[in-house]
């Protein structure tokens, strides 16, 4: 491998263009259909409709590979797959066929496990049928990092761009709710405290070529904590979004990995999917003893120290707390960005967390509305 | 780029010690499985870790203490400082603690024993290593069936080669209900111990383990006063693009990642002196195999065995244990024999490694890694040099 010197800094990856979006998220499938569903208030973080059935193959995929699949091609749109890679993050894989599994053990026994359940159930499925479908045969990684899996997939991605092992990648992002997995979050208190599992896909298309849109800046970060804990203080939170300020500058756009705002705030009218404020300047008070309570306040005075004049964005609410919402609220802030264009260059945030002490900053800038 | 630490637990037991002489000896791990009960299956053969080769401690996955044992191994008494980069490869995480929840509460909150649960995504592994030795940075997590913890060492090689300060990379997988009966439904399991490249082989053997190794850039490894035990030259994936569970007949993607893993390296095929196969041992996998790297070493087919024989198929693990045994093989100057074979494919073409091993002079070793769904794998690993 090529090393560089010793004595030259940790460069940058060298970032990309965002050359195509795609999206299958609660009431919404496509872009086009997000941009419309932004304007009502979130209903339940589930997918009740997929879209045209017609456009898929015949073979009837699961759910999941289907909304992977969805998203993966509204983002390729009519790009070559010539030199692509695809990187797919997934939290909790095919669950749907994970808990077959473990019902067929549980009822008739380990003899009778289902073949096609069983390879459904391995995490870099859809990526295998993604790369059959759309004929991939370059790299095909598939990231299962908790609730930041999209983001570790996009860091990924940006690596094998980095590396020249392709000339452009798909990041693809899928997780799915089963039964099983809101009586997880409910035997763990998460339930009640707001963060509510969701489900959904994005995938962003990265490389070289016109787009009004880039990747700036893709920071994944860690410090150490029991599994079940996010990240509490927002002592742990500043030095990455300290690190990120200088390429976000001064009146970004942020988008929120916690629930939305508490309820005796005043709101805004609401111009996107969740609600869009100014960060108030009142003290949030100090954080409870529990962890994910004290995420939500650690995440907003980490921001608000950093960027006092910050645009917030709570798309959990819409999309709700699970390992692909981060490459889902990267893809509506990216459509935000479009949506709201300034005369100049503007960023936005998309910050991350995940249980565990994981944490994770992705930035967008759009050239602006003045250039050519 | 260095690998300054090197870690594995395997059914043949823990270190580099044991491992070296488990291959000296060509002894197999596998036997009865005792880890959990299989009513109404056909005993097999599997590879289990010994309970004493696995430290105490807190309430752990079985997957996370596997993971925690060679981690610990490979750092030993050094802690990297700052944050840098962890990179795991596993396919089954906590589904071993999920299954035993499952089986008891069918989906329901169980909250008397809800801990099992704390364990099933798969990416709690690099958090609870994270946790218990005190690293802080970016956590990767790797799920690609058996070619796992091969990427998430090649991600790590990458990532110090462009600038990390340090790097913790291997893999793990513990055996489970799931993955036995998985693959017995998919009618891949020999009934026998696996006999890869054999004339009569049936499938593959199931085993668990972990390997982690640790990357530095070679010029602070030096300042430490680090013993560089290696080098990771080149790292290659490809997809097949064919089928969900079998591979390529021509081995497309096999092809590819392994050119580019030579490429990577800035090697040609003529100054690879060792392959660890992958080897598995089931008809499809070895002949594709075969024709793979008679695709790309043509008349300078290197030597060849499979380490599968000896461990099991340990799936998400297998990459790193299997890139922790070729650098132990380099520095020895030993190839092992491929434990389990009798009758060697004569249709296969291979030049395999004669039974009981080969020693001779060895720099450059390739591991390959071909993983369910065509996703393919392959590493350059080279001796260090002093």
């Amino acid at each position: 491998m090529n090393a560089r010197s010793d004595s030259e800094p940790q460069a940058l990856l060298p970032m990309p263009r965002l050359l195509g979006l795609g999206i299958v998220a609660p009431g919404a499938v496509g872009c086009a259909e997000l941009a419309a569903a932004s304007k009502r208030p979130p209903g339940a973080p589930t997918v009740e409709r997929l879209g045209d059935e017609a456009t898929l193959k015949a073979r009837r995929p699961p759910r999941l590979e289907r909304m992977a699949l969805i998203a993966a091609k509204e983002a390729l749109g009519t790009f070559p797959v010539e030199g692509l890679g695809l990187v797919f993050g997934t939290g909790y894989g095919g669950l749907a066929a994970t808990v077959e599994l473990l019902e067929g053990l549980a009822s008739r026994g380990m003899a009778f496990g289902s073949p096609t359940a069983f390879h459904q159930s391995v995490h870099s499925a859809v990526a295998g049928q993604l790369s059959l479908a759309l004929d991939v045969r370059g790299p095909c990684l598939t990231a299962s990092s908790r609730e930041l899996s999209g983001e570790s997939a996009l860091k990924m991605g940006l690596q094998l761009l980095a590396s020249k092992r392709a000339s452009r990648v798909l990041v693809v992002a899928a997780d799915e709710v089963v039964p099983a997995l809101l009586s997880a979050f409910r035997a763990f208190g998460a339930l009640d405290r707001g963060w509510v599992p969701g489900e959904g896909a994005a995938a962003v298309l990265l490389g070289e070529g016109d787009s009004d849109l880039s990747l700036e800046h893709c920071a994944l970060a860690g410090h150490p904590a029991s599994l079940l804990d996010l990240a509490g203080d927002s002592r742990h939170l500043l030095p990455l979004l300290k690190g990120v300020a200088q390429a976000v500058g001064p009146d970004p756009l942020v988008s929120l990995a916690a629930p939305g705002p508490d309820e005796d705030e005043e709101s805004s009218p609401s111009t996107g999917s969740g609600r869009t404020e100014p960060l108030p300047s009142r003290s949030l008070g100090k954080d409870p003893a529990d962890s994910s309570t004290g995420a939500v306040s650690a995440e907003r005075t980490a921001v608000a120290e950093v960027w006092p004049g910050a645009e917030l964005v709570f798309d959990t609410a819409r999309f709700g707390f699970h390992p692909s919402a981060g490459l889902m609220r990267l893809v509506a802030a990216a459509m935000r960005l479009r949506a709201q264009p300034r005369p100049g260059p503007r960023c936005a945030l998309v910050h991350g967390l995940a249980f565990g002490g994981g944490q994770s900053a992705v930035v967008l800038r759009h050239r602006g509305s003045a250039h050519r | 780029m260095a690998i300054t630490g090197l870690g594995l637990i395997t059914g043949l037991g823990r270190g580099a010690a044991n491992h070296r002489l488990a291959l000296r000896e060509s002894r197999s791990a596998l036997g009865p499985l005792t880890l959990f009960e299989a009513p109404g299956m056909p005993a097999v053969p599997v590879a289990e870790v010994s309970p004493g080769d696995l430290d105490a401690g807190e309430r752990l996955s079985r997957g996370e203490a596997l993971a925690l044992a060679a981690a610990k191994d490979a750092l030993g008494s050094h802690r990297p400082f700052g944050p840098g980069v962890i990179a795991v490869g596993t396919t089954t995480g906590g589904i071993f603690e999920s299954e035993q929840h499952y089986l008891r509460h069918r989906g329901a909150e169980g909250a008397e024993d809800r801990w099992l649960l704390r364990h099933h995504a798969a990416g709690t592994v690099a958090d609870q290593l994270a946790l218990q030795l005190g690293l802080s940075g970016e956590r990767h997590t790797f799920s690609t069936a058996c070619s796992s913890s091969a990427h998430a060492i090649g991600h790590a090689a990458s990532c110090v080669a462009e600038g990390a300060p340090w790097a913790l990379a291997g893999g793990v997988d513990a055996l489970c209900r799931l993955t036995y009966g998985g693959f017995h439904a998919l009618k891949l399991l020999s009934t026998g111990s696996c006999r890869p490249f054999d004339r009569d082989r049936q499938g593959l053997s199931l085993g668990e383990g972990a390997a982690f190794l640790l990357l530095e850039p070679l010029a602070k490894a030096r300042e430490r006063g680090a013993t560089v035990l290696g080098q990771v030259l080149g790292w290659g994936c490809a997809s097949d693009a064919y089928h969900p569970t079998s591979p390529h007949p021509e081995g497309r993607g096999a092809i590819a990642a392994i050119e580019a893993a030579l490429a990577d390296a800035g090697l040609g095929p003529g100054e690879v002196d060792y392959v660890n196969a992958h080897g598995t041992g089931t008809r499809a996998n070895d002949q594709v195999e075969a024709l793979a790297l008679k695709a790309v070493f043509g008349t300078k087919l290197p030597k060849v065995s499979s380490t599968k024989g000896a461990t099991g198929h340990t799936l998400g693990a297998a990459g790193a244990i299997e890139a922790a045994l070729c650098l132990l093989c380099l520095e020895a100057g030993f190839a092992p024999g491929t434990v389990g074979l009798n009758t060697a494919d004569a249709t296969l073409g291979l030049a395999l490694v004669e039974a009981g091993g080969v020693h001779g002079p060895l720099q450059v070793a390739l591991s390959n890694s071909f993983g369910f769904g065509g996703n393919n794998a392959a590493l350059v690993l080279a001796r260090s040099h002093p």
